[in-house]
C-alpha cells in the first residue's frame, strides 16, 4: 500500500501564523479606529466653525442695519428689534430651550438660524448671551457645541455696532 | 537510515527587518497625518474665536468714533480668556490723509489678537484691518 505524501501546514505553523495575523490586525485596527475618530472630531469642528460664521454674518447684517435693538429686560437670551421710534416690535431673536437660535417676526412663523445638532448656551451662570451698551452696541457671548459632545464645546465672544441712527 | 535534507524556503533576518521597517514607516506616516488633522481643526477653531475677538475690538472703536468723531478712545479688555486660552488684544489707529479718498481724511484701524498654542508650542496671531472715515 503506497502512502501519498501531501504538502500541508502543521499545527505549530498554523498557530504561529494565527498569532502573527492577530498581532498585525490589532495594529491595523488601532490605526483605522484612530483615523475614524479624527475624521469624526474634524467634522464636528467644521460644523461648529461653519455655524459660527453663519451666526456672525447674520448678526452683523441685522444689528448693523437695525433701527432700534434692545436686550429684553427679562432675559439675556432675547434680542428685540424695534422700529425707528423704538416702540413697535419688528422682530425677536432668541435662544430657545433646546439651545437653538430662532428668529421670530411678530406675525410670521419662527425660523431656526442654527442646525438641530448644534447647541447654544450661555458661557456660565453670570455671563448673559446678549448685553447691550447704550442701545448702540450689542455684545454676544455664548458657548456652542455639537449636542451631547463636550469635547467640541467652544466659547465665542464678539460685538456688533448699530450703523443707522 | 536515510536522512533527507529537504530545503524549505523561509524569510531571512534581513527580509524580516526590512518588512518591519516599512511597516513602521507606513504606520508613522498615518499617525502623523492623523495628528496634523487634529491640530489643523483645532487651529481653525481658535482662529474663528480670535476673529470674533478682533471684530469686537473693531466694533468698539467704531462705537467710540460714532460717539465722539474727534476721539477714538475705546474701552475693551486687553486680555480675554476663552476655552482655556488667553487671547491678548491690541489696536493701532493710524490717521491718514489723502485728498482723493474719503473726503481727505480717514483712519486705518488694525486689531491684533495674539495667543499661545500649547499643542504646537508656538505663538499665533490674527489681524483684522478696517478703514473708518469722518462721517459727520
Amino acid at each position: 500500500m503506497a502512502i501519498k505524501k501531501q504538502k500541508a501546514f502543521t499545527l505549530l505553523e498554523l498557530l504561529l501564523s494565527s498569532a502573527l495575523f492577530v498581532s498585525a490586525m490589532v495594529g491595523v485596527i488601532a490605526v483605522v479606529s484612530s483615523s475614524v475618530s479624527t475624521i469624526s472630531q474634524t467634522l464636528k469642528v467644521k460644523n461648529i466653525n461653519s455655524t459660527l460664521r453663519n451666526v456672525n454674518e447674520y448678526f452683523a447684517g441685522e444689528i448693523h442695519n437695525a433701527k432700534c435693538v434692545k436686550v429684553a429686560d427679562e432675559s439675556a437670551y432675547i434680542l428685540n428689534f424695534y422700529d425707528s421710534n423704538c416702540i413697535n416690535l419688528e422682530k425677536v431673536v432668541y435662544v430657545n430651550k433646546s439651545g437653538r437660535l430662532v428668529e421670530k417676526p411678530p406675525s410670521s412663523e419662527e425660523q431656526y438660524l442654527t442646525p438641530e445638532n448644534i447647541t447654544i448656551t450661555n458661557i456660565d451662570e453670570n455671563t448673559p448671551v446678549f448685553v447691550s451698551k447704550d442701545d448702540l452696541l450689542v455684545e454676544v457671548k455664548f458657548n456652542i457645541s455639537v449636542s451631547g459632545d463636550e469635547v467640541s464645546s467652544t466659547d465665542y465672544m464678539t460685538s456688533f455696532t448699530r450703523r443707522l441712527w | 537510515m536515510s536522512v533527507s535534507n529537504t530545503k524549505k524556503r523561509a524569510f531571512g533576518l534581513i527580509e524580516v527587518m526590512t518588512a518591519l521597517t516599512v511597516m513602521i514607516v507606513v504606520i508613522g506616516a498615518v499617525a502623523t497625518v492623523t495628528r496634523q488633522s487634529i491640530l489643523t481643526a483645532q487651529n481653525a477653531k481658535d482662529s474663528i474665536v480670535a476673529a470674533g475677538l478682533a471684530q469686537d475690538v473693531i466694533e468698539q472703536v467704531t462705537l467710540a468714533r460714532n460717539e465722539n468723531p474727534q476721539s477714538f478712545e475705546s474701552t475693551f479688555t486687553p486680555t480675554q480668556t476663552l476655552n482655556n486660552i488667553e487671547y491678548s488684544r491690541e489696536v493701532t489707529i493710524d490717521r491718514k490723509t489723502d485728498d482723493m479718498l474719503y473726503g481727505g481724511e480717514y483712519w486705518e484701524v488694525k486689531a491684533s489678537i495674539n495667543w499661545y498654542d500649547s499643542q504646537t508650542n508656538s505663538n499665533k496671531n490674527y489681524t483684522l484691518k478696517t478703514i473708518l472715515t469722518k462721517w459727520q
